[in-house]
This record gives C-alpha cells, sequence and structure tokens, in this order.
C-alpha cells in the first residue's frame, strides 16, 4: 500500500532529514532508492519530486551540497548539517506531539 | 523523448541564474542516466529504459517551475556575475563620494562650525550605505539586495533633482542638457536597479 501523497507533502523534507542523519551523504538517486527500500516501497518518490524538497533544505542551510567525484562517477552529494540535525530533532519532537494528538481522538475510535 | 530533449525541456522553464540550472541539468543528467543502467542491468533494452527514466521523473515544464519557485528572494550562495556587477558599481559609487567626505571634513577642520548632521552624516552615509551593501552582496547577505537597490534608488533621485540646477546655463534645449549631464549615470543606476531586482539574477530555491 503506498501512502496518501497529501499526508507525506508536510512531511517529506522529514524523511529526507532522517534519511542523511541515518545513512550519512548521499547523493539523490540513492536517497530516492533508499527510501522506497526502507519504506518496502510504500514511499517512493517519483524522481521529480525528491529534488525540489532537497535544494530547499539546501537553501535553508540545514543540508549541504557539494561535488564529488567516487569510482570515476561524478555526483552531487547531499549530508545533513548540524542546524539540520537540530532541526530534525525539533521535527521529531513536534511529530512525536502530533502522533499523541491524534491517537487521542483517532487511535481509540 | 530522449534525455536530452527533456533535459532542454526542463531548462526552457528553469528561471534560475546560469550557473544553478547548469548545476540543475547535469544533476538530473547523471539521475536519469543512473536510472537507465538500472533499468538496462534489469533487462530493459535501452531506448525503451531511456523513455521509462524521463516519463518517471516527471513532467519536465512542471518539474523547471517546481525547482525555480524556491527560494524567490533570497541571494546566492556562489556570487553570479550581475550581482558581482553590481556590487562592483556600488563600491565604486562609494568610492567616487569619498572627495565630497573629504572636503567635508576640511571644511570642519579650517573653519570649525558646530556640528549637523547636514554636514557630517550625510556624507559619510553616502559613503557607507553603497559600500556596506556591495560588501553584504559578495557575501550574499539576504539584506543587501534591498539596501543596494534602496542606495541605488536615492542616488538615482539625487542626480534626477540635481539636473535641473547644476546645468541650467545649456538653455532651454532639454535634450542637449539631458546628453551632456548626468545621463550615462543615471542609466547606470537605473542598471544597478534591474541587476538587484531582476529574479533571474537570484538563485531560486527556499520553501
Amino acid at each position: 500500500m503506498t501512502h496518501n501523497s497529501e499526508l507525506l507533502k508536510g512531511s517529506f523534507t522529514s524523511l529526507l532529514l532522517a534519511l542523511l542523519a541515518k545513512h550519512g551523504e548521499m547523493y539523490g538517486y540513492e536517497i530516492a532508492k533508499r527510501l522506497s527500500d526502507e519504506t518496502e516501497g510504500r514511499i517512493s518518490p517519483g524522481q521529480s519530486t525528491l529534488y525540489p524538497p532537497l535544494h530547499q533544505l539546501e537553501a535553508s542551510g540545514f543540508v549541504s551540497a557539494y561535488w564529488k567525484e567516487v569510482d570515476g562517477r561524478k555526483r552531487k552529494y547531499y549530508a545533513i548539517t548540524p542546524g539540520g540535525k537540530r532541526e530534525l530533532a525539533r521535527r521529531q519532537e513536534e511529530w512525536r506531539q502530533f502522533q499523541k494528538t491524534l491517537n487521542a481522538v483517532l487511535g481509540t475510535a | 523523448m530522449s534525455i536530452e530533449e527533456y533535459l532542454d525541456r526542463m531548462c526552457a522553464s528553469l528561471t534560475v541564474d546560469p550557473l544553478r540550472r547548469d548545476e540543475i541539468r547535469l544533476e538530473t543528467h547523471l539521475h536519469l542516466r543512473e536510472r537507465v543502467e538500472d533499468l538496462v542491468s534489469q533487462g530493459m533494452d535501452r531506448p525503451s529504459a531511456e523513455d521509462r527514466a524521463v516519463t518517471e521523473f516527471g513532467d519536465p515544464s512542471e518539474i523547471g517551475e517546481r525547482l525555480s519557485r524556491n527560494r524567490p528572494f533570497s541571494l546566492p550562495r556562489r556570487i553570479t556575475p550581475p550581482i558581482r556587477n553590481a556590487a562592483i558599481l556600488l563600491f565604486a559609487l562609494g568610492f567616487e563620494q569619498s572627495p565630497g567626505l573629504l572636503l567635508s571634513a576640511n571644511n570642519l577642520i579650517s573653519h570649525p562650525q558646530p556640528l549637523t548632521f547636514q554636514r557630517t552624516g550625510m556624507p559619510i552615509l553616502l559613503i557607507l550605505f553603497p559600500m556596506i551593501s556591495a560588501a553584504g552582496l559578495l557575501q550574499g547577505r539576504s539584506w543587501a539586495r534591498w539596501t543596494g537597490a534602496l542606495a541605488s534608488a536615492v542616488y538615482l533621485s539625487l542626480l534626477l533633482s540635481a539636473i535641473p540646477q547644476q546645468y541650467a546655463h545649456f538653455g532651454d534645449d532639454w535634450a542637449l542638457r539631458l546628453l551632456m549631464t548626468q545621463f550615462p549615470q543615471i542609466l547606470l543606476w537605473l542598471y544597478i536597479l534591474a541587476l538587484l531586482l531582476y529574479p533571474r539574477n537570484w538563485k531560486t530555491a527556499q520553501a
């Protein structure tokens, strides 16, 4: 089952931050594959939906981006910054509170 | 649609500075190539794999627009040529005003008078304001875009108000007055304003 795109909209950048915090630097294609693998295909971003939020995180300073050549292949890598880690912690806490609130109503229905 | 055609279409709808556009094109190109290689390794023939890769990536115009929507009013991390030019011109303006400050200082020393903002503060501001804006632009500070534009507007209005008084001796021939007076400077300031305010000069990308 894939998730509702409306539900995902607000959380997608948080997922990207969490993935980068967990796995370290990654390039765009790798991030898309990793996200799909980790969610067993339930969240499989269309390739085009990946880059605008990724660039948004870069512009906000939560992610740094740099070009690097690995095994003769040049790629643009993304890595979470200290500010990004703080932002992720803030969003995780926010998510926990939100989840708690929703559970109070939806979880018992 | 081939990958190159796809990239051309996507880039046509990008409204970012040329450096940024080239970077987005290269990143997308590498992504699509990698996807094609993956699909080929799964047994798909290359033309079909290319077709599938670009279809998966989405509508090229739409993604171009989405990537351009990011950060419409913030400064580029890398200094683009138009912004660098604007910064150089602003520095030049501050430098150009320096003799005025020296003159004011000299007058104060030769003919000591009570200090007033008119005689001291204004000349200093006329030097510092554009120079600080220029320094801010070169460091990619977001406020510099607006202070630079404000400095340009202030100088433009000063130039325009000065013309009729300073060049009255040219008579009534307005065209001659315009050409012989501050016309090039006015064009220059309009150019700086355009550099600072035209959105294509700014790297785009923010929520």
